[in-house]
């Protein structure tokens, strides 16, 4: 993980400060100022429509526009001096972070009112007041826009953090809006196919107006994905928002096909009436299509991404799939349990037991492909760090489980020893904890198996990781120099930008580097490069 | 193969094992299990049993005949619940002419692969012996069919 500490200049303490002053007041201004000019717009627009004039409303809205812009003008204007004259300025992780809550926080206001006005149109409703605020907040979307990218105000930090999760917002808003508009038609045809009836006209209109969501979120998509190359954008934050993305995907999608699964299975082994089992199956089909789509195509994207990343991405699927299994088998115990329970009255533990089932089933073969359990680890593989941190989270998640499950058995069992009652009161009151700690006892039992095995196996392995921290001094674009080091030595990189521009370092410099580095073991190395090339190393002492 | 890899197969095989004996065991036993078995009819828990199976299974009608007939004669019936109840007997307090019979209700509202939504809570039904047999006075309000406030008017 590269660290870059910003241009030192005099006073570093009071720049910073006066930037986060700066920059929150220009924030509060820009919205104060939207809202302003979106409430005049309402009234332009919605003219002929007032019933009742609201003279406050219309004062709150002249002076929010007629200070708030002029003031934020003003202050931009000086800002942009600013930026335009300091380097500094320009690499503050303040600014950064005000361009990527501005663009996400107008792209999210915009796209909401936008798709709710433009749903109410064909509902035949006319909304001037979220209208004028889409129409208001693309505005300042698309002047941000223009300050991300013009080279004279444009961030050197977090350059592609706002790109990457525009990309993402999109994503979830389409992904969303098409299970909904997919599952509604479903819904209508296992209703018993009623398409033309009066009635049906509503849900044809929740659908299109489901569709406009989706479209707008497909556009904003495919804009930050692929115009603006969220697609290849490089550094850690992409690659964690892939794993995510994959991680989020791959459950949905199993989850709806173990919910779609238990319809089925209810549908052949259970009594309830047929409207009932079949009520979560459109939701059910529509996110195993949509979650699927997004699983597979992300997931060919992170195939072409680092080792590491497909790594992750591997673990967090099995993890999911963990999850689901464990949970299955848990159920699938409690059904045991409340099939042998000493009951008055039974609801038939049937749906339980073959809820639990469907969870398994999904579960189990997806983790199988995800973890590969019978193939034989290499020494290389079971000193991975990603798969260290998997195990440890595993056996995190598990003590936790079980710790919460005891106590609830524990209570049970002292009430039931103190206060008597049934044994079927018993058995009826600890099956579910009961279920969830046998789960957890086997999840935790091979993990347990694992985590040995893999310390025999990577016993043999050096590690690889002989320096703690690299402070990498450099003039120039050292970002990707600083990811590629930190890949190669597994070292933390903090970057010290230096004032000589001729002291410039590269990827093109990383085999000299290297070989710099070659055999050092150390906490702590000062790389320092040379004005005339190459570079110098240091060892700090402890 | 390598010692230690053997082992944790040995682990992954033995683990396998054991959760497909319990899917089996869970399978026949909840598919082969023929309801909740009946008790003595001339007991209170009896009679807790039959009124609250003719609640769940919709039948009023054989419900009503096991209450005490100062309810069941000016019945003044309650809506009927939709979700699914479970009920364990957790004890029954037996007096000369009264007794009361406590259970546990599981109230079911929602089944998903991932388990049921439920919640459960302690009830009570107080009995008294009319004419030798053993009547329903008050009935937990899950399993009510005659409103116990009508009845007074």
């Amino acid at each position: 993980m590269s660290v870059t500490a910003p241009t030192s200049a005099p006073g570093t303490a009071q720049s910073v400060v006066r930037r986060i002053v700066v920059f929150a007041i220009l924030f509060a201004l820009v919205i104060v100022a939207a809202t302003g000019v979106s409430g005049l717009i309402e009234r332009v627009i919605g003219a002929g429509r007032v019933l009742t004039a609201d003279d406050s409303g219309l004062a709150l809205s002249l002076a929010f526009a007629l200070i708030g812009a002029p003031l934020a003008g003003v202050l931009w204007w000086w800002e942009r001096r600013r930026l335009a004259s300091d380097p500094a300025e320009r690499a503050s992780l303040v600014w950064s972070l005000y361009l990527l809550a501005m663009t996400l926080l107008t792209l999210i206001v915009a796209v909401t009112s936008l798709a709710v006005a433009l749903g109410a149109a064909i509902d035949g409703e006319f909304l001037p007041a979220e209208l004028s605020t889409a129409i208001v907040f693309v505005g300042v979307w698309v002047w941000h826009r223009h300050m991300r990218r013009s080279a004279v105000t444009a961030p050197t930090r977090l350059a592609h953090a706002p790109v990457e999760l525009s990309a993402l917002f999109g994503l979830v808003v389409a992904a969303s809006a098409a299970i909904d508009a997919i599952a509604q038609p479903i819904s209508q045809a296992l209703a018993g196919g009623s398409f033309v009836t009066t009635a049906s006209q509503y849900w044809v209109i929740s659908t299109l107006q489901a569709l406009i969501w989706c479209a707008i979120g497909v556009l904003v998509w495919w804009w930050h994905w692929f115009r603006e190359r969220a697609k290849d954008a490089p550094g850690a934050l992409a690659a964690v928002l892939l794993v995510i993305v994959v991680g989020a995907a791959a459950a949905t999608t199993l989850f709806a096909i173990g919910t779609a699964l238990f319809v089925v299975l209810r549908l052949l082994f259970d009594t309830d009436p047929f409207a009932q089992t079949v009520a979560s199956l459109d939701v059910a089909i529509a996110a195993g299509l949509i979650g699927g789509i997004v699983w597979v195509y992300h997931a060919r994207i992170l195939a072409a991404r680092s080792v590491r990343a497909r790594r992750s991405g591997r673990l967090v699927i099995s993890a999911i799939a963990l999850i689901g299994a464990a949970s299955g088998f848990g159920v699938i115990v409690n059904a045991l349990l409340a099939s042998v329970g000493g009951t008055l009255v039974q609801d038939d533990p049937r749906t339980l037991l073959l809820g639990g089932i469907s969870a398994l089933v999904v579960g189990a073969p997806v983790w199988w492909m995800a973890w590969r359990p019978a193939r034989e680890v290499t020494a290389d593989e079971a000193a991975d760090p990603s798969r260290r941190v998997y195990l440890v989270v595993v056996f995190g998640a598990s003590a936790i489980v079980a710790i919460v499950t005891l106590l609830i058995i524990g209570y049970r069992l002292f009430e039931f020893g103190l206060d008597g009652g049934g044994a079927g009161g018993l058995i009826e009151r600890v099956r579910a904890p009961f279920g969830l700690l046998s789960a957890t006892a086997i999840v935790f039992g091979y993990h347990f198996a694992i985590w040995r095995r893999d310390r025999a196996v990577a016993g043999t392995v050096v590690r690889r990781q002989a320096i703690g921290r690299v402070f990498l001094v450099a003039s120039g674009d050292t970002g990707e120099l600083a990811s590629v080091l930190h890949d190669e030595t597994g070292a933390a990189i903090t970057v010290w930008r230096a004032a000589d521009d001729s002291a410039t370092l590269g990827t093109q410099d990383l085999p000299a580097l290297l070989a710099a580095l070659d055999g050092v073991s150390a906490p702590r190395v000062l790389v320092i490069a040379e004005a005339g090339g190459g570079v110098r190393t240091v060892v700090l002492a402890d | 193969m390598t010692d230690p890899n053997r082992r944790s197969r040995i682990t992954l095989i033995a683990l396998i094992a054991g959760v497909v004996l319990v899917v089996v065991i869970a399978l026949i036993a909840v598919f082969t299990r023929g309801g909740a078995a009946p008790l003595d009819e001339g007991t209170p828990e009896g009679v807790v049993q039959r009124y609250s199976q003719a609640v769940v299974e919709g039948d009023p009608a054989t419900a009503i005949a096991y209450l005490v007939p100062e309810l069941a004669d000016s019945c003044e019936r309650v809506p009927a619940g939709t979700d699914d109840l479970r009920l364990t007997l957790l004890e029954t307090t037996e007096r000369e002419d009264t007794a009361r019979v406590r259970v546990l209700v599981v109230t079911v509202y929602g089944t998903g692969p991932l388990g049921s939504d439920e919640y459960e809570s302690e009830e009570a039904f107080d009995l008294a012996k009319v004419d030798g047999e053993w009547l329903i006075e008050t009935a937990p309000w899950q399993l009510t069919v005659c409103d116990p406030s009508g009845s007074r008017k």
